[in-house]
């Protein structure tokens, strides 16, 4: 064969390779949210899928993990209750179901605690789906946490598109 | 050679006399207290003591005479102090002579030496074995004098009578003979009992309550009590039987029986006291012969120290007698600790253990994440 033949289907194959892990990358996690008013999206997240800010500090964010160990949303909503009241999460009201418009079901659950005195207000909803757990977490002071700013989030979860 | 200038003497001098019955006072004092000083001009000397005949051996019926006890336990007298009558040169038969035990009634006299013989010292000496060989040796002899080379006769052979056997002894004390007759041949033990009981926590005070109860059904009296604790004496000849009830009262924990034998100790207080009666006998008979005002008031002295010491050697003797009469019964009660199985019951079960999944952003779900906006 011809070396310089041969040369050029070597960069070929490596330039494949690379735009395949790059549409493989492109094909993430990835949501659609109606971001609550008064809230800005932060960029370049990395934990979050997405996560957006109030200007007096109450924050949006959506999680999106490997379902693995694969389990059903009631392992997994289970799980994360565990875990916050473990770390001085206390329920407040009771467990919610929410249903998107895609007909996904999910689970709210709210928590306060009370962090330096100050009370504060944390919601968590989870879905779950064959390959991902997804979790939307909002939070932030109670006093600032309030119904307007409530109302707008619940609106916010609602909306939530999975991709 | 003083002793044959003793022997020429057909009566003792009054002077004499004296200084004889002094020295046996002082003696039966030092063997009483071991306290009492001794005129150092009437300290027995080695030689003299050892030129002494010995005393005739005596029947086989009558009981030994005791030694005395300085002899036994080979005392040395402390240095005397100034003494009225130190100066003086006692006679070889004044000094040779040591207190002796009158023999109990009803024991042969010995017998009277033959006439024409050598008359002998007017007492006999006691009889001297290796504890007196011994207690010479302590004593400084006299310069110019060489030291005794005949040897102590052995100790008089005692026929020993049969002494109870313990079954027997034991078995008058099963009979519950409020009045068993002493037996002297039997040791003489001081028995103390302690006990460690655990008792129901509302049975305590009974518990304390039921013991003294024992121990006056059986004879005995109440010593002390304590809040958790009492003291009784029960008759010797039924602490058996008393320990026995007392361990039926409650759950025995630790048990405790010690027998103190004072056998020997009581032996030398008799023997010590028998010693001061004699040597009072001899002052008081003295005292009724004596001549001078002088000699009346040194005799009465001795008397004096004599009857001292009588009575704290009497005192010690009812002491001990009355230990080894009844003895000592400590009982130490204490609640039962309660049932556990019973608290375990009220007590709610712990929390179910924590499972950590093996899930590692589960614990980075919550607000401390969330809120922390510099983080991406």
């Amino acid at each position: 064969m011809n070396p310089l033949r041969a040369r050029a289907s070597l960069f070929a194959s490596l330039f494949a390779a690379l735009a395949l892990s790059a549409a493989t990358a492109a094909c993430g996690p990835s949501v659609t949210l109606q971001t609550p008013s008064g809230f800005a999206v932060l960029e370049d997240q990395k934990e979050y899928v997405y996560r957006a800010t109030s200007a007096e500090g109450v924050v949006l964010g959506v999680r999106a993990e490997r379902n693995q160990p694969h389990g059903n949303l009631e392992f997994w909503s289970e799980a994360l209750d565990r875990q916050l009241r473990h770390g001085g999460y206390v329920t407040e009201g009771a467990l919610k179901e929410v249903h998107l418009a895609s007909g996904l079901t999910g689970r709210e659950l709210r928590y306060t605690r009370v962090e330096n005195g100050r009370k504060q207000r944390f919601w968590m909803t989870v879905f779950v789906t064959e390959k991902r757990v997804w979790v939307v977490e909002a939070g932030g002071d109670a006093d600032r946490f309030k119904e307007r700013t409530q109302l707008a989030v619940q609106k916010a979860i609602a909306s939530l598109g999975i991709g | 050679m003083r002793n044959s200038t003793a022997r020429s003497w057909s009566t003792p001098p009054p002077r004499v006399l004296l200084a004889l019955v002094i020295q046996a006072g002082a003696l039966g004092l030092v063997a009483g207290c071991g306290s009492a000083p001794m005129p150092a001009a009437m300290a027995p000397q080695a030689s003299d003591q050892a030129s002494a005949p010995a005393a005739p051996p005596p029947s086989p019926a009558a009981p030994p005479a005791p030694a005395p006890a300085d002899m036994a336990h080979g005392y040395a007298p402390p240095s005397a102090p100034p003494d009225p009558m130190a100066g003086r040169e006692p006679s070889a038969e004044a000094v040779g002579i040591l207190p002796s035990v009158q023999p109990p009634p009803g024991a042969p006299a010995p017998t009277p030496p033959a006439p024409g013989a050598p008359s002998p010292p007017s007492r006999p000496s006691m009889p001297s074995g290796p504890s007196s060989a011994k207690t010479a040796a302590t004593r400084a002899p006299p310069p110019n004098v060489p030291p005794p080379l005949r040897k102590a006769p052995p100790p008089p052979q005692i026929p020993k009578q049969p002494p109870p056997s313990p079954s027997k002894i034991a078995e008058r004390a099963a009979k519950g003979e409020p009045s068993a007759p002493p037996v002297t041949a039997a040791p003489m033990l001081i028995y103390v009992g302690d006990l460690q009981m655990a008792v129901d926590e509302a049975e305590l005070v009974s518990t304390l309550d039921k013991v003294i109860d024992v121990a006056e059904a059986l004879g005995g009296y109440l010593a002390g009590r304590k809040d958790t604790s009492v003291q009784v004496r029960i008759p010797s000849y039924r602490f058996r039987d008393g320990l026995t009830r007392i361990e039926k009262l409650g759950e025995v924990l630790h048990r405790t029986v010690t027998a103190d034998d004072v056998s020997e100790q009581y032996s030398d207080l008799e023997v010590r006291m028998l010693n001061l009666k004699a040597t009072r006998q001899r002052l008081q008979e003295f005292l009724a012969r004596a001549g001078t005002i002088q000699d009346m008031l040194t005799v009465a002295q001795e008397l004096e120290r004599v009857a001292a010491a009588l009575e704290q050697i009497e005192g010690k003797m009812r002491f001990l007698r009355s230990r080894a009469a009844f003895s000592l019964v400590t009982v130490a009660v204490q609640a039962r600790p309660k049932v556990i199985a019973k608290v375990a019951e009220t007590l709610p079960p712990p929390p179910p253990q924590e499972v950590q999944l093996p899930i590692d952003w589960l614990v980075r779900v919550g607000l401390a994440h969330l809120l922390d906006l510099q983080s991406k």
